[in-house]
């Protein structure tokens, strides 16, 4: 059904930077934070136990992929649950997708009215960003795939050339010692992170648009194993440069890289640059959670289109967006705190690892007509 | 073709809304409307408020050019304004009942404390540089010695008419060419405040004693302020101070001291001075402990130098010689590291060089009964400094002494 509602084929390299972006959108900037909350100065270890999170629910997404070839996250329920109970719970996700979205428009916009335009209503800004994501998902999912790769490795560039930029304040004895507290904070620090990395679950979404649904595991291993890699490094390296302490007084740390960076007196105050990439990384990130609502809505009402959808739901997510959190202080805890512990073990291992056992009861092969691969594609884009 | 212009409209209308939002009219501040902080200065009210002192760019005596020579008659480039309020931020939006324009923090050079605000404490005071957006990590933070912060603003330095701008000036590249001063933005400061065990510093500003000028430096009328020294503090109060040769052993334990001059007594005449000229300095931190006593830290310090002056008649270039003129500059420096290890073990009980911290890293299971009695365990910590010298020329002279004239006094008499 996704495949026949948006007619774009995307390669697999394309879907691997998606799903980068889809994890790194938003993480990069809050992660340190919330992480370093409970584990300190072992917060790259809990990211790096995070990324088995991502590995996982990336795995069970390929998995349900390949016994239920060419359908969705949102359609996985109905054919495994039968039509009530599937549709509540694709309905649930639908749901989720909204409600996630929301908080990441949120968090971009509360970056930009914190450190760069404080006078600006933040309302102006949860528009702009829903306006930019909204043209996106309208032109489709090859237009958002083509779009992203640039921004994609231009967000990693720009990670890798902030910790390059501050080696000389780096100091990597900071990390020490490993383990203090032993496993157990690391482990609760690694669960704000293995929420978000286990967002990889939207690989269910995007594999019907897969010009090759086969590689769909792969897509997962490569995107979990980058996105996973990058956001542990960023973690030891806020750790090297700000000590384990420091970070925590601050609502989006890595930011404050741009400030002890000066490179012969010429090369500092890189704020803007920063800023520009990771706007367009968290436009890009809401996209995708925009895309899989507008197309998931779609494909459960029985529509023919899902781009009439796209103004109603956008102006839905600005709404959202504006009431997920009174302030940033409540958005902060929701996301460390509240976010995590529901949409780990519910939307991202619990409800998919129960479709998937299904499926394997079941024999695996799917139910007649439910399954058909979708054709290389579809005439008749709007 | 209804739908086709339908089109055409819309494209238009978009493109034209984008070009309204591209100008950027909510948070456009243009040059002429801002007034940029140059430096902060942070003093308490005999009533307890707080009082701030900024120094604000005028941008347009700036642009006037050179023939006006700032503060020799013509309008000065900065000025000076204060305010009080029961906060910091309180005071700042003070100001504006009489500066026309809100001063901008983006490119604050230094923050000033005075002595007494420095010994009741500067974190609550920090806060307001952590939170506002535009305040950066990169302001170098000072303690003005015995005076009010604010006079520190009016301190005159030659070359720069930009007195903020000396002040970072002489922070940061005198920190590089002397070692005797500890290079300290907020930045550096803040790491040390949220280490459960390590000491912030700050450099010192803070006029010239009666007849220090003499010993010193000559001055001009005018440059009558220095900076240097450190501030240490326990926590975030001043708990006492660090002299110019004290910070440089403290630098040497740190392994940053970049450049300056080693001042190794003479043989022949006694009294008399070899420069060693320091090209760089490496150390870090050894800890080791045996169960049942207190740890020790060993500290290999590797200096690197050249044979700067030579104003005796020692004849230091021949292997031998050189080699001992290595072992004495080493002998030197020891005994400054390890005066500074006394003055912050036995008189201050700060740690400001991170001695806990790496006893922390090397024995964490042990470190946790040490911290609970730190201010016991910290000045009974050995800490063995172990200097090697390595001198690698001597300048492009051979090294062998000028000749002159017997039992002459040369130029370098000490009193």
């Amino acid at each position: 059904m996704i495949a026949r509602l948006d007619g774009g084929r995307i390669s697999t390299w394309q879907a691997v930077l998606l799903m980068v972006i889809q994890v790194a959108g938003t993480s990069f900037l809050v992660i340190p934070a919330a992480t370093m909350k409970y584990a300190g100065a072992d917060a790259w270890l809990a990211s790096l136990a995070a990324t088995l999170a991502g590995l996982g629910a990336g795995w069970i997404a390929a998995a349900l992929a390949r016994r239920l070839p060419g359908l969705s996250l949102v359609e996985y329920p109905v054919a495994l649950l039968g039509r009530l109970p599937g549709q509540a719970v694709a309905w649930l996700y639908v749901a989720w997708f909204l409600l996630s979205d929301s908080t990441v428009i949120r968090q971009g916009a509360e970056l930009v009215t914190a450190h760069f335009l404080p006078e600006t209503p933040v309302a102006v800004l949860l528009a702009s960003f829903v306006l930019l994501a909204g043209l996106a998902v309208h032109g489709g999912i090859e237009v958002m795939a083509r779009a992203n790769a640039p921004v994609t490795l231009l967000l990693l560039l720009s990670i890798f050339l902030l910790m390059v930029f501050s080696v000389r304040e780096a100091d990597l004895q900071r990390l020490l010692p490993v383990l203090e507290g032993g496993w157990r904070p690391v482990l609760r620090g690694a669960v704000p992170p293995a929420g978000w990395l286990a967002q990889d679950v939207m690989l269910g979404m995007l594999v019907p648009c897969l010009r090759r649904p086969g590689d769909a595991g792969k897509v997962n291993t490569i995107a979990s194993l980058l996105t996973g890699t990058a956001l542990t490094l960023i973690a030891a390296w806020t750790v090297a440069a700000f000590g384990p302490a420091l970070p925590r007084l601050f609502v989006f740390p890595v930011l404050l890289f741009t400030h002890i960076i000066s490179i012969a007196d010429i090369l500092e105050r890189l704020d803007a640059v920063v800023l520009a990439v990771w706007v367009m990384g968290v436009a890009l990130k809401a996209a995708i959670w925009y895309w899989s609502a507008c197309t998931g809505m779609a494909c459960l009402l029985g529509l023919r289109e899902y781009r009439p959808l796209v103004i109603p739901v956008g102006l839905l997510l600005v709404a959202l967006a504006s009431l997920s959190a009174g302030n940033v202080v409540e958005l902060s805890d929701y996301l460390g705190r509240v976010w995590s512990q529901v949409s780990l073990p519910v939307f991202e291992v619990g409800i998919p690892l129960l479709l998937l056992a299904l499926a394997a009861l079941r024999g695996g092969r799917p139910r007649a007509g439910a399954g058909r691969r979708p054709p290389a594609r579809e005439a008749g884009r709007w | 073709m209804g739908r086709r212009l339908a089109h055409l409209a819309a494209r238009t209308l978009l493109g034209a809304a984008l070009g309204l939002a591209l100008a950027g009219c909510w948070n456009r501040r243009e040059v002429n409307e801002v007034a940029l902080v140059s430096a902060a200065a942070i003093d308490r009210t005999p009533e307890g408020r707080t009082r701030v002192t900024i120094q604000l760019i005028k941008p347009a005596a700036l642009a006037g050019g050179g023939d006006q020579a700032p503060g020799a008659g013509g309008p000065r480039a900065i000025f000076k304004v204060a305010a009080t309020g029961n906060t910091l931020f309180e005071a700042v939006r003070h100001l504006n009942h009489y500066v026309p324009r809100k001063p901008e923090w983006n490119h604050n050079n230094v923050i000033v404390f005075s002595e007494e605000v420095a010994r009741s404490g500067v974190g609550d005071l920090l806060d307001f540089f952590l939170r506002d957006h535009e305040a950066r990590l990169d302001q170098w933070i000072l303690v003005a010695r015995g005076q009010e912060a604010a006079a520190a603003l009016d301190a005159h330095w030659e070359l720069e008419p930009n007195s903020g701008v000396a002040m970072r000036l002489i922070y940061r590249r005198g920190a590089i060419n002397t070692g005797e001063i500890a290079p300290v933005r907020l930045y550096d400061f803040m790491l040390a405040l949220t280490s459960p065990t390590r000491a912030p510093l700050a450099a010192v500003i803070r006029p010239f004693l009666p007849g220090e000028e003499r010993a010193g430096l000559e001055t001009r009328p005018g440059t009558t302020w220095r900076i240097g020294e450190a501030a240490v503090f326990r926590k975030d109060r001043l708990a006492g101070w660090l002299s110019d040769r004290e910070v440089r052993g403290l630098q040497w334990l740190r392994g940053k001291v970049v450049s300056g001059i080693i001042r190794v007594p003479c043989q022949n005449p006694p009294g008399e001075g070899i420069g060693v000229e320091i090209l760089g300095s490496r150390a870090r931190l050894v800890p080791e402990w045996r169960a049942g006593e207190l740890p020790a830290v060993r500290v290999p310090i590797r200096v690197f130098g050249k044979l700067g002056d030579l104003m005796c008649r020692d004849d230091v270039a021949r292997p031998g010689p050189f080699a001992r003129l290595a072992e004495r500059t080493a002998g030197v420096v020891l005994a400054e590291a390890e005066a500074t290890l006394r003055r912050l073990q036995r008189e201050l009980g700060a740690d400001p060089l991170g001695i806990g911290e790496a006893l922390h890293r090397a024995f964490p299971r042990e470190f946790k009964g040490w911290k609970e009695r730190w201010d016991e365990v910290y000045p009974r910590v050995r800490v063995i400094p172990e200097v090697t010298v390595e001198l690698s020329q001597t300048g492009i002279s051979v090294g062998k002494p000028v000749p002159r004239a017997p039992g002459g006094g040369g130029a370098g008499e000490e009193p």
